[in-house]
């Protein structure tokens, strides 16, 4: 049975509006895949216009399982293992903190590598 | 690729330096700091302590680092520790030196090192050390000590770095960037202090503040806000920032 006008005419609007919805969304960059945002000129590989975040925690990377007392320091620290016996993480690093200063000196003297947590 | 290693020494061998062990009290605690600094900003970051601090050491360090860095690299080294400043051969009269654990490190010696770094690769070398690597750092003044400088001349201690062969040699170019940012200038003494010496609790102090308001933070304005807050607290104390080798724009972000 065929609609009446002024409901043809409503799916038919419906539907324009519909395109213009997706015209309008891809043309910004919602439904269209990825979305790209432009970045200031590099300059020597970093953007120069960019606050980047720093880590806020240590994650402490050691070729050997460390001494048992570098372990006393780490856990006196509150340092977390991840990843077996060579990877310990500081979630929150605080340069005051005594007890994290101890355990991060004691994992460099054992040749420890220190990068920040993501 | 980001890396880094920071040598702090509180003790240096007698043996090397005519008995005296050139004892400080917060080298160690600085390079631990900019060790956790430097790993926050990206990078992966060692440090080597007192004793083990020896020339052979730095030369393989620095070897190590230029040989696996490319372009866009950036590697850092840190040094928190007694300077020398004994005659020289060439112009001015005097050539600065850093105490390594067994002996002296000369300036040119440095800069050869620096050498091998490819094209393209950032150096930042950062000395907390009097004369940038001169004198002998004081005691603090906040101990309520009269300050007593120790000098580290080679021509009191037997060593010889100013007369290796590279100090009469022409100054030798650099490919990468380098950076070298001193805690002083050469006719000045750096402050040590109870938990870190001056130049480098002045330059966590910014990081601190800078990161913690997460504003924008370069090299420039490490430095520049490193000298101001220098100026403030340690009037005394100068820091230079020197750049050289291959010309970089360092008004980028530290991380």
């Amino acid at each position: 049975m065929t609609p009446e006008p002024t409901v043809r005419h409503l799916i038919v609007l419906r539907f324009i509006a519909l395109a213009l919805l997706v015209i309008v969304t891809s043309a910004i960059g919602f439904g269209s895949g990825c979305k790209t945002q432009t970045t200031a000129p590099v300059v020597g590989g970093a953007t120069t216009n960019a606050v980047r975040a720093w880590a806020t925690g240590l994650v402490l990377t050691f070729s050997a399982p460390p001494t048992s007392r570098t372990l006393e320091l780490l856990s006196a620290a509150g340092a977390q293992t991840r990843d077996g016996e060579l990877v310990f993480v500081l979630e929150r690093y605080d340069r005051s903190n005594a007890a994290q200063n101890d355990a991060i000196e004691a994992a460099l003297r054992e040749g420890a590598t220190l990068t920040g947590t993501p | 690729m980001k890396q880094s290693i920071h040598f702090g020494l509180n003790v240096v061998d007698p043996d090397a330096y005519g008995g005296w062990n050139g004892w400080l009290n917060a080298c160690v605690n600085d390079a631990r700091d900019m060790a956790s600094l430097c790993a926050r900003a990206g990078y992966q970051a060692r440090a080597v302590f007192n004793l083990d601090v020896t020339r052979e050491r730095a030369r393989s360090e620095l070897q190590s680092a230029a040989a696996s860095l490319v372009a866009h690299d950036t590697f850092l080294l840190s040094y928190s520790g007694h300077g020398g400043r004994p005659p020289a051969w060439t112009w001015p009269g005097y050539t600065e030196t850093l105490c390594l654990a067994d002996g002296e490190l000369a300036d040119t010696a440095l800069r050869e090192m620096l050498a091998a770094f490819a094209p393209g690769v950032r150096v930042i070398v950062i000395l907390d050390s009097c004369h940038s690597g001169g004198m002998s750092r004081t005691t603090s003044l906040i101990r309520a000590k009269p300050a007593f400088v120790k000098s580290a001349s080679p021509v009191v201690v037997g060593g010889c770095a100013v007369r290796a062969p590279s100090d009469l040699a022409p100054v030798v170019e650099v490919p990468a960037s380098v950076l070298m940012w001193s805690a002083c200038t050469a006719e000045e003494t750096a402050l040590d202090g109870d938990v870190n010496g001056a130049f480098t609790a002045s330059m966590l102090h910014v990081a601190d503040l800078r990161t913690m308001l997460a504003q924008p933070f370069t090299w420039e304005t490490w430095v520049e806000m490193t000298q101001a807050h220098m100026a403030k607290f340690f009037p005394a104390q100068h820091p230079v920032a020197n750049r050289y080798g291959a010309e970089s724009d360092w008004n980028i972000e530290i991380a």
